[in-house]
């Protein structure tokens, strides 16, 4: 009896991750990816993996472990929620996290993508020019002439 | 940990949410990363997204401290430390005290106890005025010598970002410092356009008054025309604020006169008189206290008479000029209110200090050094400081509120000012400096006067 009424509820789908892992989740899980929800708004066979081509299976089982938690309403109270958010982003490393944040842009996940941006601004703000460039693999492209222009235009910022 | 090359680069998209969640201290120090990024902060699209996600928080701003040549020798006796008080209940804070610092005021008259006074604010900007020698002998003509050794010199900073212009000097003096109205506009992006200084000059007794304003436009002072209303009532202006645009000066006996629209360049304006509610003016001598509060132009008044009484009115219909009587307290009431006992503060009357910004029924009042908010509408206490703060009811003191990222002088009003500065050098015969003035005006914003100017500069060095 009980198994109608979870397949009507909540159908299974198979996510494949851009290195083959597949994933079997419940569609409202899924659904979180807004990214997902429009894929299969235009399939007809819900049954056949559904590619995320861009991210590993490794993130892939990351994100759908945020997207469990989150999927399962009223369980939790808001600050219990919190108190999860804040301890599934200060366990990652800073490549996952960099690697999820790119995970959630791709797949649409708000709620994902403003804790880990978040938790990215905590990281860096304090951090100077030269760290920023090292931490996001950025060159400086400007002539030393340029960046102490620069630098003048806004002294106060570089004060502690 | 660091070494993300595998990651390629992350998408713009990305970056600028990351940015928006930053302080804006660390938006500008990362302006230097790299050209992307530069581009990316300096974007009016960004700052303004950037503004309308945060909050608001504003600061009491009530001295500047001199430094102390002999105990720091390192510091000129020209420079300046920026003091703030955090107001009592206001969570978001992040001004560091700052030196300003200026050739100007080498003349600086010592021992003044305040050298330097805070006139107004508008969107963060500060307008200050610090005591400078005069010499009446040098400045006297044919037909005017004003035996007066000491004289305002007027600047406009931004005490986040450090930039500030000096205001040339006016041509008569200012009357009353405290009935300085400044008014600025600031674009959306960030940038402040253009901003105002004016001081209301009624000729009691007759229809006329001029308007001495500093217009940042044309970098000179002008006298604009205006209307007197009051005929022989004395106006005695005291305090001005900015309303909406508007520019307000006030007279706590009398009323208000506004005007209307500051920034429309006439030389010849007409200005209202909104009197203080027929009722209120009837209780001659009482006092009154005039602020923008809550988006407001509002106005406390204490009766002294038997009632220990003190009300709120709101300036409901700005065009119409219709005041609205909109709470009224009994002191003996608060007095006894147990958020007032719970402080422990004296039960004596209350000075109006300032009113909160956002909330309009909040207004901070003193009593002894401290400062405490009450809210009209609950007759609650609602915050306030502990003792020895340092602040007093005699010290000029104002509400800055600060904006959520700060906001820049235009390249064209810099170039403006630029321009003056050369024009002052050129006049002293300073050609290398004037030279240089007009270089850095034309690299800014390039204007045909500038360009002459210049051309006069390079005839004579």
């Amino acid at each position: 009896m009980a198994s109608t009424s979870t397949s009507t509820l909540s159908r299974k789908l198979i996510l494949k991750s851009s290195d083959g892992e597949k994933f079997e989740v419940d569609e409202n899980v899924a659904m979180q990816s807004q990214t997902i929800k429009h894929m299969i708004e235009d399939l007809d066979d819900i049954n056949s993996p559904i590619p995320v081509s861009i991210v590993t299976g490794t993130i892939l089982s990351k994100v759908i472990e945020y997207c469990k938690k989150h999927a399962t309403e009223d369980s939790d109270s808001d600050e219990q929620l919190k108190q999860w958010d804040k301890e599934y982003a200060n366990n990652m490393d800073l490549n996952t996290l960099y690697y999820l944040l790119l995970a959630a842009n791709y797949m649409e996940i708000k709620g994902l993508l403003e804790l880990i941006t978040q938790c990215v601004a905590d990281m860096i703000k304090g951090k100077s020019p030269e760290e920023i460039r090292a931490h996001f693999n950025i060159k400086n492209d400007f002539t030393p002439q340029e960046e102490a222009n620069i630098r003048n235009e806004n002294p106060w910022a570089f004060e502690n | 940990m660091s070494d993300l090359s595998d990651l390629g680069i992350f998408p713009d998209q990305i970056i600028s949410e990351i940015l928006t969640r930053l302080p804006a201290k660390s938006i500008c120090r990362f302006k230097s990363v790299s050209k992307g990024w530069y581009s990316m902060i300096s974007n009016p699209h960004f700052i303004s997204s950037y503004i309308s996600k945060s909050s608001l928080s504003w600061a009491i701003f009530d001295r500047f401290i001199p430094f102390n040549p002999e105990s720091e020798p390192e510091l000129a006796a020209s420079e300046f430390i920026l003091q703030w008080q955090k107001p009592p209940n206001v969570s978001i804070f992040s001004v560091n005290p700052h030196k300003i610092v200026d050739k100007s005021t080498e003349s600086l008259i010592e021992g003044h106890e305040f050298p330097a006074t805070l006139l107004a604010s508008s969107n963060g900007f500060l307008l200050f005025s610090i005591k400078i020698e005069r010499d009446p002998f040098k400045e006297k003509t044919a037909t005017s010598f004003y035996w007066i050794n000491e004289e305002d010199s007027l600047f406009v900073v931004n005490p986040i970002t450090r930039e500030w212009v000096s205001i040339p000097k006016p041509p008569h003096y200012i009357n009353r410092q405290s009935s300085v109205g400044f008014i600025t506009e600031v674009k959306l992006s960030g940038v402040l356009e253009r901003f105002i200084i004016a001081e209301y000059q009624p000729v009691i007794g007759s229809k006329i008054a001029s308007i001495m304003c500093f217009s940042s436009e044309t970098g000179k002072w002008e006298q604009i025309s205006a209307n007197y209303m009051l005929g022989m009532l004395m106006w005695k202006g005291f305090g001005a604020v900015e309303y909406d645009g508007h520019l307000v000066w006030v007279d706590p006996t009398l009323g208000i006169i506004v005007w209307d629209e500051p920034f429309s360049g006439q030389k010849e304006v007409h200005c209202r008189f909104i009197a203080f509610h027929r009722e209120s003016v009837g209780s001659g001598g009482d006092d009154r206290f005039v602020d923008v509060g809550g988006g407001h132009i509002q106005f406390i008044e204490l009766s002294k008479k038997e009632k220990n009484e003190l009300s709120l009115w709101r300036l409901q219909d700005y065009e119409g000029g219709k005041w609205s009587l909109v709470h009224k307290l009994s002191l003996m009431d608060v007095w006894s209110d147990e958020s007032y006992l719970a402080y422990g503060l004296e039960k004596v009357m209350p000075f109006p200090y300032l009113m909160h910004p956002f909330e309009a029924d909040i207004a901070y009042f003193m009593v002894g050094d401290r400062l405490f908010s009450l809210n009209f509408g609950t007759k609650k206490v609602e915050s306030c400081n502990g003792g020895n703060s340092g602040l007093s009811r005699y010290i000029y003191f104002i509400v800055v509120k600060l904006p959520s990222f700060p906001l820049s002088f235009s390249p064209s009003l810099k170039a403006t000012f630029l321009k003056e500065q050369g024009n002052k050098y050129f006049k002293a015969k300073n050609f290398n400096e004037a030279l240089d003035c007009y270089t850095r005006s034309i690299a800014l914003a390039g204007n045909v006067v500038a360009y002459a100017n210049r051309a006069m500069a390079n005839i004579n060095t």
